[in-house]
């Protein structure tokens, strides 16, 4: 899950999204994929169900980009999550997932194998946390992954990355911010 | 990530891209018109010299002019080698009316040159798909709820009745006989869940529209931008350039559903599908009979002297019409039980227009009507197009479905 993504807020990926930008819909995607996936298996108990929800939150979420109003720190988790919290509902209600969304958008039907049915179980567990660091904008991430994954020296990393040392302190310091961040949302 | 939720992260990001091709690179858009107009105008101009290598004009007297027609649902695998089945198609069809109009097939486009220029819409009228289906009406056609109309009734719905036995002076499938404008027929055709295709299914996979936002059909505006196209590339690349960002909606009809045009009079001829004075209506794509099934269509004049077209069937249709019409028959017997005889209906549809929606009198025919002596197409021809229909009916619909170039 790689990318050379420069540092956005959610609200200016889902700007950059209306713009026409799909890597910029494909970064948000994967930034809360980890977390709408934990919350629905948390509600549903169930991989399918999951994964089928999970597809129409955030084509709903594509559909409704426009409507985004960044809130707080600008977190478009808890929009995202009153999405899901709504398409977990309507489905109970009717007692199958709905694919409004994904129909308006011309999604073409998609089926599930067990290694997917597996990865539902990984990304709602704690290799999620993965997820979410695969997610940190590039500099946060190359230095969190240096420091705390692969416990190199600051100097080290700071002369690969070809900058200061108090650079590369503050990207890991704000990275683990976001990731603390990030888990506590997802608790919620 | 899984491969599964790979391929929705694809399908998120290629559903923001599709659309804004057209707005975000305006430039290159009008660079690719510009090209796409040199090209066809190069081609026209090549096959017009072809035409007339000598210079001369053209032997009818009138100034011929040329029609490009491309594969509705753009380039892809397969794409020229059912173009040269559409040549031959309609080297068949036109030959009897037009035999000056030359077909040739050039890269992924479809030539008709040396067209008189006057009578370009009833050359273009032969170059239609050419599918035609007969169904059960009442069985197949559908309420706004999503019931079908037969369904209802018995219950004496009054929109049910309206489409089966028609309102005031409008026949059953003609325009003021229950149907709706065109963006209801796609919304209400998009919300149902598609059928498993059968083998006689006009479509196989969905049909997509796409229309302005927050469209207020009136009958002077339809709001479609776009469609319907057979895949959703070719429906955007047909949208005007900015519809995506504009908020367009794209409604995509699953395969097993149909929306098709009202039926039009003697005397009307809409060229446009999207026609806002003409009213739709949601068929279950479910025919009884299709063009394969019938035999030697000929144009000919009915018992009062109007134009008609007449033929027989295959001995697979005469069941398949015996059997239809018997059902028909039946269901009229069952809801006229009321003091009141509600004959049922065959709607016989060419494409995506209804041609006529004559009833079976149960009365009559309480077992259906045999198939053996043919059946005919009356009442809402002129004796052209009661020619060009037998025309079309007497060679297999195009391989695959030709639009003209504007």
């Amino acid at each position: 899950m790689a990318g050379d993504f420069p540092h956005q807020s959610d609200g200016e990926l889902l700007a950059a999204t209306r713009h026409g930008d799909g890597a910029a819909f494909a970064r948000f995607y994967r930034r809360h994929l980890a977390a709408v996936v934990r919350f629905l298996l948390r509600e549903t108990r169930d991989r399918d169900v999951t994964a089928d929800l999970a597809a129409e939150v955030f084509a709903a979420a594509l559909v409704s980009a426009r409507r985004f109003r960044p809130r707080g720190d600008g977190s478009a988790w808890p929009w995202l999550q009153g999405i899901a919290h709504n398409k977990l509902r309507e489905s109970r209600r009717r007692g199958r997932v709905e694919d409004r969304a994904r129909r308006r958008l011309a999604f073409e039907p998609e089926t599930l194998d067990d290694a997917d049915l597996a990865h539902v179980d990984e990304l709602a567990s704690g290799h999620g946390l993965v997820a979410l660091v695969d997610a940190l904008p590039d500099g946060q991430r190359q230095a969190v992954r240096a420091r705390i994954v692969e416990e190199r020296d600051y100097a080290e990393i700071a002369s690969e990355l070809r900058c200061s040392e108090m650079v590369i302190r503050q990207r890991v310091s704000r990275g683990l911010s976001r990731l603390k961040q990030q888990l506590k949302e997802q608790e919620r | 990530m899984s491969s599964y939720f790979d391929r929705i992260e694809r399908q998120l990001a290629g559903a923001v891209e599709t659309g804004p091709e057209r707005t975000r690179p305006r430039l290159r858009t009008a660079i690719g018109s510009l090209a796409a107009a040199v090209i066809t105008i190069a081609v026209v101009v090549i096959a017009a010299t072809l035409g007339h290598p000598s210079g001369q004009r053209n032997p009818t007297g009138s100034n011929p002019t040329g029609i490009v027609l491309t594969p509705a649902s753009g380039p892809g695998p397969g794409t020229r080698a059912a173009l040269e089945a559409d040549v031959v198609i309609l080297r068949h069809r036109l030959h009897a009316s037009f035999p000056e109009v030359k077909v040739t097939r050039v890269g992924d486009t479809v030539l008709l040159t040396d067209v008189p220029r006057r009578r370009t819409p009833e050359v273009l009228r032969l170059t239609i798909p050419g599918h035609l289906h007969v169904l059960d009406w009442e069985g197949n056609v559908l309420l706004p709820g999503g019931h079908t109309v037969a369904s209802r009734l018995q219950r004496q719905d009054p929109r049910a009745l309206a489409i089966s036995q028609g309102g005031g002076s409008a026949a059953p499938g003609s325009t003021g006989a229950g149907g709706t404008p065109l963006y209801d027929a796609v919304k209400l055709a998009a919300a149902q869940h598609a059928l498993a295709p059968g083998a006689a299914n006009r479509r196989s996979g969905a049909a997509y529209f796409l229309f302005e936002k927050n469209c207020h059909p009136t009958r002077q505006r339809s709001c479609l931008l776009a469609g319907p196209s057979p895949t959703r590339r070719a429906l955007l690349a047909e949208a005007p350039p900015g519809a995506w960002v504009a908020g367009a909606r794209l409604y995509a009809v699953p395969a097993g559903f149909l929306v098709v045009q009202a039926a039009a009079s003697a005397r009307t001829d809409s060229t446009s599908f999207a026609d806002p004075t003409r009213q739709y209506f949601v068929v279950r794509d479910a025919p009884a009979l299709t063009d394969g099934q019938i035999t030697n269509p000929e144009p000919s004049t009915d018992q009062a002297g109007n134009p008609d077209v007449t033929f027989g069937f295959s001995a697979g249709g005469e069941r398949a019409f015996q059997r239809v019409t018997a059902e028909i028959a039946h269901r009229g017997a069952l809801v006229s039980g009321f003091g009141q005889t509600l004959n049922q209906h065959l709607a016989v549809a060419l494409d995506d227009r209804i041609l006529t929606v004559p009833s079976i009198d149960f009365k009559t025919y309480p077992d259906g009507i045999a198939g053996g002596g043919g059946a005919d197409i009356t009442g809402v021809f002129t004796r052209q197009r009661a020619q060009d229909l037998a025309t079309v009916l007497r060679f297999a619909p195009l391989a695959v479905p030709l639009t003209p170039n504007p």
